[in-house]
């Protein structure tokens, strides 16, 4: 199995209320994850493409997001399948600079 | 904020306002915060999302438009008071600039001014009006008419009768030139012009008949009436001449077809003069018109319903008393308007284009509510008919606007000047006047007149009589400490004239008091006392003035 590039460890940044609470107070930055990547892909990933001093980035925690049912009558089917979410915790006076994807 | 003051021509002044840096941001800031109020921005709850991303979401030149506005609208009410203008209506902006400085460039429209020449020096001969003895025989002769016995007749159609009959008529020759071949819409216009007298209804056709040049054509219709009433009186012929002369001899349900040429000198038919109108009329009734004799049964007849009847020689004073009086009026209005016309030409009057415009709207809005009223239209019609757009109709009342404001300006600047004011018990006092005419029914009308518009309205009114009957002492250069003088006018006009003495003493109190007439009043006074000793002896002298 081919390794995971780290460009495609992270697919993209969550940018809602919720985090841009976690950003603005405890510095922390939230991305969707491949759901196949580990922490350490995601520290490495990090690392490579925002920059960041790799002992500047104190955590990476992440969660499986459930998905999505949806049922009509018998169907049953997925409106948004499993995906993993990853938040990184940086070392304060860190930022990315990013979330305009 | 710094604040320029510049003054442009038409009434209107540029300001120019820079503001803060800080103030620009806080503006921008609101403005985001509102925006994400309106916009839905996934991942947020309305109104949640922060500026920065509400700046990439909705971009910077959103933001900025609506910033623009409410910091413009926020700083407008301050930059007034301190730039210390008074506007008319509110301004617009003009531009707005971000660099260097946020700076925003408004134009207000100012509030009118008017500056009143001296108008106190203003001098304007009064010119006493005088009933000739021609308008009283006039007058005598409408009641005539008036009380004239109308009876249904059988005979042939003689000079003076009244007769009802349908019209049919159209142009029998020819077009002298062929400028343009006459639309359907032309013929609709002369169809409906007014047979009976009323000559306003002729005019305005005929006018716009002017204004479009066509000609009508051989076969187009002139005149089309059913059941119209005509007096064959050979004084005021109806129609075209030599109607009365092609009707004679007729009898009831006779149908007589003739041609008649339009004179070439009429005014009312200037574009048609000359041309030749083919006239099928059916004569449907005759009535035969006999006047009264003008003589003391008559007098008394026509004023049966007053207390007791009156002589001829009465009612014939009484008639010159009426006729007085409403000349009077007349010329006290003119008069007053005539100083005022004066007044406004020494006034320089400043408004902006903003009073102008919102002058002839109000206008059009008057005459759209005329037309409803009237006619049964509304302005849209109109203007289809007339085929004139929005615009010109705004043309058309461009200089009645402008004259219309001066005027009103003005007044209301010398209401000001001269201090006139009205109290409350004054127009409750009128309205008490107004209800005294309705006698037992007053608690009725009451409702209808002690309404605040109606109480506003009658206010409104006298107030203006008051002005203007100062702006005619001023023209006539008369001291204007003695207030209350033009009272008796009002009172002399409710006041019953059952004896001539009192009629005669009444007249010389509503004469006007222009110093120049004192020695003339003084005179008729005089000639009141010598003639009231003999009381037939009036009429008499009264009678011969007449006849002379």
């Amino acid at each position: 199995m081919p390794e995971l590039h780290p460009y495609d460890v992270i697919r993209r940044p969550i940018v809602t209320e919720k985090s841009n609470i976690l950003q603005s107070e405890y510095n922390q930055y939230i991305f969707e994850v491949a759901m196949n990547a580990n922490k350490h892909q995601i520290r490495d990933a990090v690392e490579l493409i925002f920059e960041i001093p790799r002992d500047e980035i104190l955590q990476v925690r992440t969660m499986v997001m459930p998905a999505k049912r949806g049922q009509r009558g018998r169907k049953k089917y997925i409106r948004r399948s499993q995906w993993k979410k990853a938040v990184v915790t940086l070392a304060f006076g860190q930022n990315i600079e990013l979330f305009n994807v | 904020m710094n604040i320029q003051t510049e003054r442009l021509e038409n009434h209107v002044a540029r300001l120019t306002v820079e503001v803060e840096d800080k103030k620009w941001e806080q503006a921008k800031h609101k403005a985001a915060r509102a925006l994400s109020k309106k916009y839905r921005i996934p991942g947020f709850r309305k109104g949640k999302a922060p500026y920065k991303i509400v700046l990439r979401f909705l971009g910077e030149s959103s933001i900025m438009e609506s910033a623009i506005e409410n910091l413009g609208n926020e700083i407008y009410k301050d930059v007034l008071e301190k730039a210390e203008i008074d506007p008319y209506t509110s301004g617009a902006i003009e531009k707005f600039d971000l660099e260097p400085q946020p700076t925003y460039v408004f134009t207000v429209p100012l509030q009118p001014e008017v500056e009143l020449g001296d108008y106190h020096s203003i001098r304007i001969d009064y010119e006493v009006s005088e009933v000739s003895d021609e308008l009283v025989d006039e007058a005598l002769e409408q009641l005539r008419q008036q009380q004239a016995l109308v009876e249904d007749s059988d005979q042939p159609v003689a000079v003076n009768n009244r007769i009802t009959v349908d019209i049919h008529s159209e142009f029998a020759d020819d077009a002298p030139e062929v400028v343009d071949s006459a639309e359907d819409e032309d013929a609709l216009a002369e169809d409906s012009t007014d047979i009976e007298g009323n000559e306003d209804d002729t005019e305005e056709t005929s006018a716009s008949d002017d204004d479009e040049n066509t000609i009508p054509q051989k076969g187009d219709n002139f005149a089309h009436r059913h059941d119209a009433v005509l007096s064959l009186d050979p004084e005021r012929e109806p129609l075209l001449p030599g109607f009365i002369d092609a009707m004679l001899g007729a009898t009831v349900d006779e149908e007589r077809e003739f041609e008649l040429t339009v004179p070439e000198d009429d005014e009312d038919y200037a574009d048609i003069g000359g041309r030749k109108i083919r006239f099928n009329i059916t004569l449907k009734k005759v009535q035969v018109v006999t006047l009264s004799e003008l003589n003391d049964d008559f007098a008394a007849r026509v004023t049966e319903k007053d207390d007791e009847p009156l002589t001829l020689l009465q009612l014939r004073v009484r008639t010159r008393e009426e006729l007085q009086e409403e000349a009077n009026r007349k010329t006290d209005d003119d008069y007053a308007n005539k100083v005022l016309d004066a007044i406004v030409e020494q006034a320089t009057v400043n408004f902006p284009d903003a009073m102008l415009t919102d002058r002839i709207h109000e206008m059009i809005h008057e005459f759209d509510m005329q037309l409803q009223q009237e006619k049964g239209f509304n302005l849209e019609t109109y203007q289809q008919v007339l085929g004139i757009t929005h615009e010109q109709l705004h043309e058309e009342y461009h200089d009645a606007a402008i004259t219309g404001l001066q005027h009103s300006l003005v007044l209301g600047e010398v209401i000001t000047a001269e201090g006139v004011t009205l109290k409350d018990d004054e127009v409750e006092a009128e309205i008490e006047k107004m209800l005294s005419q309705f006698g037992e029914q007053a608690d009725v009308f009451r409702q209808f007149f002690d309404t605040p518009e109606q109480r506003a309205s009658i206010a409104s009114r006298l107030l203006y009589g008051r002005i203007m009957s100062r702006l005619a002492k001023i023209g006539k250069g008369e001291s204007l400490e003695e207030e209350e003088v033009e009272i008796p006018v009002e009172e002399a006009s409710t006041a019953s004239v059952s004896e001539i003495e009192a009629a005669a003493t009444e007249e010389a109190s509503t004469a006007s008091v222009s110093e120049d007439e004192v020695e003339e009043i003084e005179a008729q006074a005089a000639e009141v006392i010598v003639e009231d000793e003999t009381a037939s002896d009036v009429a008499e002298t009264d009678d011969e003035e007449k006849s002379e």
